[in-house]
């Protein structure tokens, strides 16, 4: 449990610094986190996925991790916004990612 | 008061069912906007909602399936395209017009394969087989509304091009619509899939229409009365087929005996045989002896899968004897599941280099020193089932990547 942050590494290299516990929220993410290839500390690539694709669902775990604690009757959560194009692509990733 | 249920207390939804929500909302939108002469919709669908490459649609398909998301909508996310296989896991929302729209604008399928279709009716069912020219493979599952006229018809209209048919939960398949098949189609058979069918009792028809010499895939499960299935009729079977199956499943046949796995299986079955996946699961007739004998004389090298879950009969000698077996090296995933009987012995040979996972659920002698030895002779083992094995401690040693699932102490 040393670090607080991970990297998730897109198709094109790209990188998205993420928070361990928003990480934490993908049952997948999580077991790699925790699984047993830990040589890469920090480091999860995730290669099948673009780069617009994975900061969506980055931005998604972020979204998730700041409201999932508001309570039932706060009407203020903001509704979560996805481009009409990217949605079949993003629904996949977020099928892999089990989010 | 769903969601209280669920103990959940955050309103956050997951992101696929935001995805879902959005793709269905512009798909309803984009209908409206075009009218009634919405049939150019989905050629252009896709572009707008973002491609997907034809080897992902599957994956989509299963993702809205998981979701419980697949409807008339998302359906046209499938149309017009090159897809000549098609998986649903669950169509339960799908009415008979979307299976209408289906087989008209996804010509090139060749393999479809429709799970819980409930309302898949006649006239759909027809449409299919006229529609999809190419039509070799239809696996089903739950389709009810389909009448006995309409089995006959369709199985007219297939004859001499159905390869492989599966077809699971329904009680409008009768023994006519069994023969219906047969006689049409028995000769280009090569795969057959029975299952949970109410109104079936004559399976003894099988052996005289399975003419293909090509047959590969038989599964016959769960008969209503476990009479229908008896030692007689799939020794009959096996004599006809038994020579080039590659997978067979007989799970839940609970009327048959060891004098199938003699007479039937190690009579028919070639010395150097095919057979990659056996499943014989809660045949508790079937003894110790009849599998040592078996295991003996047909060298298993090709048998990937195999499942004797529930055969409360057997014994340490029928494991032991099994992995003598050729199949040591070929074997991929194994289920032992409740065997009582086993004890340690079973275990200490079971050394196979390609085993991924095993099933060990109520094999009460399991422990955490056959947990251990498991994970260190079977190099790829990643899941271990353990539900109910009370001597699996959290103090089991596994090495990384091998997961138990099941274990008492790892409640929440």
């Amino acid at each position: 449990m040393s670090q607080d942050f991970v990297t998730l590494v897109s198709k094109d290299d790209k990188e998205y610094e993420i928070s361990r516990s928003a990480a934490m929220i993908s049952p997948t993410l999580k077991a790699m986190i925790e699984g047993p290839f830990r040589e890469r500390k920090g480091r999860i690539e995730l290669k099948q996925f673009d780069s617009h694709i994975l900061e969506k669902a980055v931005e998604y775990l972020n979204y998730n991790l700041k409201y999932s604690g508001v309570s039932e009757d706060d009407d203020e959560i903001p509704e979560f916004e996805i481009p009409t194009e990217m949605s079949l692509e993003l629904l996949l990733a977020a099928d892999y990612l089990s989010i | 008061a769903a969601n209280l249920l669920d103990r959940r207390v955050n309103k956050v939804s997951s992101l696929q069912s935001l995805c879902i929500g959005k793709i269905s909302k512009n798909i309803s939108k984009w209908q409206k906007e075009t009218g009634d002469s919405s049939k150019l919709v989905f050629n252009r669908l896709r572009d707008v909602l973002g491609g997907v490459s034809t080897a992902n649609l599957n994956n989509l398909a299963k993702a809205l399936s998981k979701n419980r998301a697949l409807n008339d909508h998302t359906l046209q996310l499938f149309l017009k395209t090159d897809l000549t296989k098609l998986t649903f896991n669950d169509c339960s929302k799908v009415s008979f017009d979307g299976y209408k729209t289906l087989a008209i604008f996804s010509p090139h399928l060749t393999k479809l394969s429709l799970q819980m279709c409930g309302q898949l009716n006649n006239e759909s069912l027809l449409y299919i087989a006229e529609k999809l020219p190419n039509l070799k493979a239809l696996y089903l599952d739950g389709p009810f509304l389909i009448n006995e006229d309409t089995w006959e018809n369709f199985f007219a209209t297939m004859k001499d091009r159905l390869e492989e048919f599966h077809i699971s939960n329904t009680h409008r398949f009768t023994d006519k619509s069994l023969s219906n098949l047969l006689i049409n189609c028995g000769s280009t058979l090569a795969s057959l899939g029975l299952s949970r069918l109410d109104s079936v009792s004559n399976y003894a028809l099988l052996p005289q229409y399975l003419m293909n010499d090509k047959f590969h895939t038989l599964s016959i499960e769960y008969p209503l009365n476990e009479e229908y299935v008896n030692d007689e009729i799939v020794i009959n079977i096996l004599g006809q087929v038994g020579s080039t199956l590659r997978k067979l499943v007989l799970n839940g046949c609970v009327e048959l005996t060891d004098s199938m796995i003699i007479n039937g299986l190690t009579a028919f079955i070639p010395e150097k045989c095919q057979l990659e996946v056996l499943s014989l699961e809660e045949l508790d007739q079937i003894t110790t002896d009849s599998l040592v004998y078996f295991f003996s004389k047909v060298e298993l090298n090709k048998l990937k899968e195999c499942s004797f879950r529930r055969c409360l009969q057997l014994g340490d000698m029928a494991v032991i004897e099994l992995l003598l077996n050729g199949a040591k090296d070929s074997l991929t995933s194994l289920s032992f599941n409740s065997l009582k009987e086993l004890t340690k012995d079973a275990f200490v040979t079971l050394t196979c280099p390609d085993l991924t996972y095993i099933d060990l659920g109520f094999v009460r002698c399991v422990d955490d020193s056959i947990i251990q030895l498991l994970g260190e002779q079977n190099p790829k083992l990643s899941v271990i089932d353990v539900f109910g094995d009370n001597l699996v401690t959290e103090n089991a040693k596994t090495r990384p990547g091998l997961t138990l699932i099941g274990r008492q102490s790892d409640s929440i």
